[in-house]
């Protein structure tokens, strides 16, 4: 048992050993030219990475508007700042093929533009990747429904890329 | 045995033994002179006996969105000859412009403190106020990006 608490303190001690990390020296034996070459390192983690993907607080679409109004169009951006060769997708898509009333009717739409798109860079600076969807109802589907409020969910997905 | 141990010890004590050398003096004190003299104590000295070391960090590291001024002193100690100095200073290289691998963003840092600073005589451990600093990390992807910096150190002879 001594010879066992022995062993265990002096590894104790060795552990304990604080052992600086050893600078360098230049003195009077130092050949020349007295230099010396120091790196200068930045050091991080993945908390160090970050990103913000903005869109709508809603989309609302006026009664009758066209995929091709200005009305049907809502915009979405990226920033962010990961490590290097990273990227970010977001997939935009419809939770229902139509939209319902309170007194479940129904009408129809899609979506088209940007809704799954990909940075090309692990940096995108604010204004550097902005994308439209829109929402598209056709003329007969509008012509077709009651005139209601008609609601759905549209869900932005983000996934974050690992470098290639 | 005991009779190599005893040459030993009579050796051993016989080299220990400190004989002053008695200088040929020109004005011994005797009766019929002053009763005291005075002689010179004089340092003598070889130019091997002239020390001087500058030690400087391995390393600077910076975490990533530390803009803070950042540890990069050098640590002087000299024993030097009266007119003699050595002059230290540290700078970045290229401008300080530090690259990383897999990408063709860069950050930049700047050395403050690191002008030529001269030092004379004996120095104890003097320590430089030198700093690294990295101001802006934005534009680049987060990563490990490596930049140099280098200290030099220049001995002057005293003037003959």
């Amino acid at each position: 048992m001594k010879k066992i608490l022995a062993v265990v303190m002096a590894l104790t001690m060795l552990f304990a050993l604080c052992v600086p990390a050893f600078a360098g020296t230049i003195t009077q034996g130092t050949p020349d030219p007295k230099e010396a070459v120091v790196p200068v390192k930045t050091t991080y983690s993945t908390s160090d990475e970050s990103f913000t993907v903005s869109y709508p607080a809603a989309m609302e679409i006026p009664w009758g508007t066209l995929v091709d109004d200005t009305n049907a169009a809502f915009e979405y951006s990226v920033v962010s700042q990961l490590k290097t060769g990273k990227t970010i997708t977001v997939a935009v898509s419809q939770t229902h093929a139509v939209m319902t009333s309170a007194a479940s009717e129904t009408l129809a739409y899609t979506l088209a533009g940007d809704f799954n798109v990909t940075t090309t860079a692990a940096v995108v600076a604010a204004g550097g990747f902005v994308k439209t969807v829109k929402v598209d109802v056709a003329q007969s589907a509008w012509d077709a429904a009651a005139i209601n409020e008609y609601t759905d969910t549209v869900t932005f997905a983000v996934t974050v890329n690992a470098a290639p | 045995m005991k009779k190599i141990l005893a040459v030993v010890m009579a050796l051993t004590m016989l080299f220990a033994l400190c004989v002053p050398a008695f200088a040929a003096d020109p004005n011994p004190i005797t009766k019929d002179t002053a009763q005291s003299g005075s002689i010179d104590v004089i340092t003598t000295y070889l130019p091997s006996d002239e020390t001087y070391s500058v030690s400087y960090p391995a390393a600077v590291n910076v975490a990533w969105g530390d803009t803070a001024a950042q540890d990069a002193k050098y640590t002087v100690t000299s024993a030097l000859q009266i007119g003699a100095k050595i002059t230290v200073s540290a700078a970045e290289n290229a401008g300080g412009v530090m690259t990383a691998a897999g990408t063709a963003d860069t950050l930049t840092f700047s050395v403050q403190n690191g002008a030529a600073q001269e030092f004379t005589g004996a120095n104890a451990a003097v320590n430089s106020a030198t700093t690294v600093t990295i101001s802006d990390f934005s534009g680049a992807a987060v990563g490990e990006y490596t930049g140099t910096m280098t200290y030099t150190v220049v001995y002057t002879a005293p003037t003959p």
